[in-house]
């Protein structure tokens, strides 16, 4: 059956993003850092992870697999909508109580107000294959309506010092895990685990 | 010369306590949860075999707020090693043991360094691993990473500047998955580059 599974690039200290984060900065000042994994170099023209290999590839390759995308209104603005296609044109369901900004309206691209349904919606189109979740607050949502079922955290060896937190003013309720899978890769260790309950 | 290695169990959100730690909730409100792996400490497997590396350090620097709230552990951290606290206000009453308070984090780490010989140092706390890192003091990191998000709590890294501090990664032990998930964890060391 279809999961949902959060894919984010996380510093040891905990942040997903530098700090500073607005449009045109959409990883903070020096985020850059955190996908440095699988796009080392953030002034080529044609940005791409062709270069891939080994663990790092296989990673990529599982979330690049991924039948839909849900994500946060935020990080998808911040992300000029990918134009609109993430990868492969899997539709993407955008996590948002505004009305959608023209801009960033495409035909995959439904906007959706609660994260349930987003869920809900982005696992009937996927079929078989998995739900790829992104953004810390979509996350956050998630967990909190237990519609999150697994975590594949990119752990990248570097203190940030500042930023935004994946987790942050959560509720004190323990959420218990389950570490699934463990790998090592160049500059990267990915850690997957599954979501058990809510403690 | 020793290395200084801070040992500290987080949550995978980044916390060592749960919420409105004190001095008579040390670990604050069901922070307790991170410390299950501890069951297993003389256990063969990786958790006895970090375990036994910890009781290897030839000192300890820990922060006061840490050392009060662990009750001083009676003067004896583990086999009587020398302990360096970090504290602003030096207290006036007697020191227990082989207690030393120091105002100086170089100082203080010097000191340690010292006292340890061909051993190493362990760091505990939240607030002399911080000091310790902004002063380039700190060497290495032992992150018992436990798979529950708290939610709430004291978080391990804080109050820092923005500025990177590069880390290698040289060892990740991970608990064999027959174990009990309760005592489940991943001990991740690295060790911290110098610009």
């Amino acid at each position: 059956m279809s999961k949902t599974v959060l894919y984010m690039s996380m510093s040891v200290d905990g942040f997903i993003a530098g700090p500073n984060v607005a449009p045109g900065n959409g990883l903070g000042d020096k985020g850059q850092r955190l996908h440095e994994w699988f796009l080392p170099d953030a002034d080529a023209e044609h940005r791409t992870d062709s270069h891939l290999a080994g663990v790092n590839r296989e990673v990529m390759d599982e979330a690049m697999a991924t039948g839909a995308v849900v994500v946060g209104r935020r990080t998808f603005e911040l992300a000029d909508g990918w134009g609109g296609d993430h990868h492969d044109g899997v539709p993407i369901f955008v996590l948002s109580r505004r009305q959608p900004d023209p801009k960033l309206q495409w035909p995959g691209v439904t906007y959706v107000s609660d994260v349930t349904t987003a869920v809900s919606m982005a696992k009937d189109a996927a079929g078989d294959k998995d739900v790829l979740v992104h953004g810390a607050s979509t996350a956050r949502l998630a967990l909190a309506a237990g519609v999150l079922d697994e975590l594949q955290i990119h752990l990248i060896p570097v203190l940030l010092g500042q930023g935004e937190p994946l987790f942050e003013d959560m509720p004190p309720d323990h959420i218990e895990l389950e570490l699934l899978r463990a790998v090592d890769g160049p500059g990267v260790a990915h850690l997957r685990y599954r979501v058990r309950a809510a403690g | 010369m020793a290395l200084i290695r801070l040992y500290m169990t987080i949550s995978l959100d980044g916390y060592v306590t749960g919420p409105q730690d004190s001095s008579g909730t040390p670990m604050g409100i069901g922070g307790f949860r991170l410390f299950n792996w501890l069951d297993r400490r003389n256990d063969p497997g990786p958790n006895g075999q970090v375990y036994t590396e910890v009781l290897a350090t030839r000192a300890v620097i820990s922060g006061r707020r840490t050392f009060e709230h662990a009750d001083r552990w009676q003067g004896d951290h583990h086999d009587g090693v020398p302990i360096f606290v970090l504290t602003h206000n030096v207290p006036d009453d007697p020191s227990p043991g082989g207690v030393r308070y120091v105002t100086d984090v170089h100082k203080c780490a010097a000191q340690a360094r010292a006292a340890a010989g061909d051993g190493d140092v362990m760091v505990h706390g939240a607030g002399a691993a911080q000091a310790l890192l902004r002063a380039g003091q700190l060497d290495e990191l032992e992150l018992h990473v436990v798979p529950v998000l708290l939610g709430q709590g004291r978080r391990l890294f804080d109050n820092l500047p923005a500025e990177h501090i590069e880390l290698d990664a040289i060892r990740r032990l991970t608990t064999p998955q027959v174990e009990d998930l309760a005592q489940h964890v991943t001990h991740m060391r690295y060790r911290i580059r110098r610009p």
